[in-house]
């Protein structure tokens, strides 16, 4: 290796170094020390019986109900919710792409639901379909104990999540739709293409990056769903998600080794998802735009 | 096979008329030209015609049918774009078929004929790699073919080969002559370069500022521009223009003085507004010792060009006396300043001349055109040609 060559490689390790440190302080770091305790027996309540137990963390969350009840209850709102989201957001973004006038208070409004913090959002919507004080209960027909039953609450919390995070599926889509040539679709409309089969044939294809990460980064989000399950119901009605038996193992029966396993599991789901996005599914991360 | 009519087809813009009231009528299997500078409203124009871009008024008929309210997929006509708009994760094949696919042709048919297609283009080796693996020629091929494989009654060629280099757009530039010329298809080309017009048209249309100016032959369009605006932009080298002014039956120019053409004469001595005179670099000729006929003059060469079969001569005039030469803006010609101007002749190459040599030039009155107020003057069919 040349001088220069040696300088400027010197110099791209100088000028990644704080954001890895900052990486390996912050991500690195706990993951590894989680990793470590989930080998540990280890509860707050009992500190001095604390021993070194190997994988054995791992095969009772693995062997109980709840993590498997959980899990499930997870998958299944990552995948009603991230679904929805999708196609609404897909329509979002071409009204907002299409948009003749307004154009910017269009974006603007649309976008509110995503500048609110989950919190307020599932409180809001808690008290939405509280069977008292609640709008939703006053309308007719729909008179429910919504957050008391299995379905219903489900429902609830499905809607919250679709409320809040449509918006930054929209303007992911929307970026992606700038994307696409309007010669390309003009060529389709002479080539006898309406508008329905352009959309198909043209627009979609050519999206596919775009929607792949789109659906990535939501689907990773949706997965990790904690604060609208535990403002909506704590986790009642069977509708813990993964991430709340994690904090309930962790934070309220203070059983640090049993609580880092859940920790780890969730973390290697949440790899396995991203594996299944990238591998399977072939995005490219670095390389968005093909051929233009 | 159709024929094509537009009847005061108009565009309007906001304030701007990017197409205003153009009249025209496109014959059965003509290959015709619409030519003009940038932002001259042409290629709103084909657009209209294929139905990308909607009429403010008037209407378009083909083949005597009006077509201007049907959507684009229900006119027949293909249409090429000047980014070749092919689809990029399509293959070659699968762009080519893309139409067919549309139409609901059987599998059977697309197969025959996308390689019929593709062997008149020579793309069946391409057929199944991705655009972004072909060079600017072959997707530019892959247009082309994507705009054959459906037969349509009517071709649109929105400047097809301005992404080509040089070499590669003289190449294609055959290539659709001869496509044309083999499947007789009417075919409207669009395109701001008038080298292409003159090769490839059998009628060109001239357009400036979303009107047309002139309509005719290669031929008529060279020979009796209407104005001049198609006098400076048909012809490369552009026509050399000078101030000129009558002194009864004999014309002034700033190179000397020249006795009026028959034909000239009455509409000169009528005209309002400032004369140009008007010639093209061929009309000049290296004067013969002594010659005396039409108008000769010394000039001293400023830059000398060789192309091989032409030389082409640069010069300076001195306006002396004459006031600055009024031209179109849009026409892009260098106009020199107030007091001189630059003139080319078209000359022998054996003559020798070089950089910096001083010669004499004769015109030939014949050959003059003359032009008032822009409008071109006198009976233009007189000129000899």
């Amino acid at each position: 290796m040349s001088r220069g060559a040696a300088a400027s490689r010197r110099l791209a390790w100088l000028l990644c170094a704080p954001a890895l440190a900052a990486m390996l302080l912050v991500a690195a770091w706990p993951m590894l020390h989680a990793l470590w305790l989930s080998l540990f027996r280890y509860d707050l309540r009992f500190p001095d019986r604390t021993e070194f137990v190997g994988l054995h963390n791992y095969l009772s969350v693995l062997g109980s109900e709840v993590w498997w009840q959980a899990l499930f209850n997870t998958l299944l709102i990552t995948v009603a919710s991230v679904s929805v989201e999708l196609v609404l957001g897909f329509a979002f973004a071409l009204v907002m792409h299409r948009a003749l006038v307004g154009r910017r208070i269009v974006r603007t409004a649309l976008l509110v639901p995503y500048g609110i913090i989950t919190v307020v959002a599932a409180m809001a919507w808690r008290f939405a379909f509280d069977p008292v004080t609640g709008f939703v209960d006053a309308l007719p027909g729909l008179d429910h104990a919504w957050l008391a039953e299995r379905g219903p609450a489900f429902f609830v919390i499905v809607q919250t999540e679709i409320w809040k995070t449509t918006p930054f599926m929209a303007l992911l889509l929307l970026a992606g739709l700038a994307l696409v040539p309007e010669e390309l679709l003009r060529a389709a409309r002479v080539d006898g293409a309406g508008a329905v089969q352009r959309f198909r044939r043209i627009t979609l294809p050519l999206m596919r990056p775009v929607i792949l990460v789109a659906l990535l980064f939501r689907t990773l989000d949706a997965f990790r769903i904690f604060d609208t399950v535990f403002v909506l119901t704590r986790g009642a009605q069977d509708t813990e998600s993964v991430s709340l038996v994690g904090y309930n193992t962790l934070v309220t029966r203070l059983n640090l080794g049993l609580g880092s396993a859940v920790s780890v599991l969730i973390f290697l789901c949440v790899l396995a998802i991203a594996a299944l996005y990238i591998r399977g599914f072939g995005i490219d991360l670095s390389r968005r735009e093909e051929g233009r | 096979m159709a024929a094509i009519e537009l009847r005061e087809v108009s565009r309007q813009f906001g304030a701007t008329r990017a197409v205003d009231c153009v009249n025209l009528s496109i014959d059965d299997g003509e290959f015709f030209i619409l030519v003009g500078p940038s932002g001259c409203g042409k290629s709103t124009l084909l657009n209209m015609i294929v139905g990308l871009e909607t009429l403010s008024s008037g209407e378009i008929l083909v083949d005597g049918e009006r077509v201007d309210e049907l959507d684009p997929r229900d006119r027949d006509m293909a249409m090429v774009f000047q980014s070749y708009a092919i689809y990029p994760h399509m293959s070659v094949r699968e762009n080519l078929a893309f139409p067919l696919r549309l139409a609901r042709l059987p599998a059977a048919d697309i197969d025959e004929r996308v390689l019929r297609a593709a062997r008149m283009l020579e793309l069946e080796a391409l057929l199944e790699r991705r655009p972004a693996a072909l060079s600017g020629g072959q997707r530019q091929r892959v247009a082309m073919g994507r705009a054959l494989v459906r037969e349509p009654r009517v071709f649109l060629l929105d400047e097809p080969l301005s992404n080509l280099d040089a070499r590669l757009r003289v190449q294609m530039r055959a290539q659709i002559a001869r496509l044309q010329r083999r499947l007789g298809t009417t075919t409207v080309y669009v395109t701001h370069d008038q080298t292409e017009a003159m090769t490839l048209g059998q009628r060109i249309a001239v357009m400036r500022r979303g009107k047309l100016v002139q309509t005719g032959t290669p031929q008529q369009l060279y020979a009796r521009p209407a104005d001049l605006f198609v006098a400076g932009f048909i012809g490369s080298p552009a026509m050399n223009f000078l101030p000129s002014r009558l002194a009864g039956e004999r014309l002034e120019l700033p190179v000397g003085s020249l006795a009026l053409p028959e034909r000239l004469r009455g509409a000169a001595a009528g005209a309002a507004g400032p004369l140009v005179a008007g010639f093209r670099p061929e009309d000049l000729r290296l004067a013969a010792s002594g010659e005396t006929t039409g108008l000769c003059f010394d000039a001293r060469a400023d830059i000398v060009e060789w192309l091989g079969a032409d030389l082409f001569v640069y010069f300076d005039v001195a306006l002396d006396g004459f006031g600055p030469l009024e031209l179109p803006a849009d026409l892009d010609i260098q106009t020199g300043d107030a007091t001189r101007r630059s003139l080319v002749a078209r000359i022998d190459p054996d003559a020798g001349v070089k950089a910096g040599d001083r010669f004499r030039l004769c015109l030939d009155p014949q050959r003059l055109h003359l032009f008032a107020g822009g409008r071109a003057i006198g009976d233009p069919a007189g000129l000899q040609r």
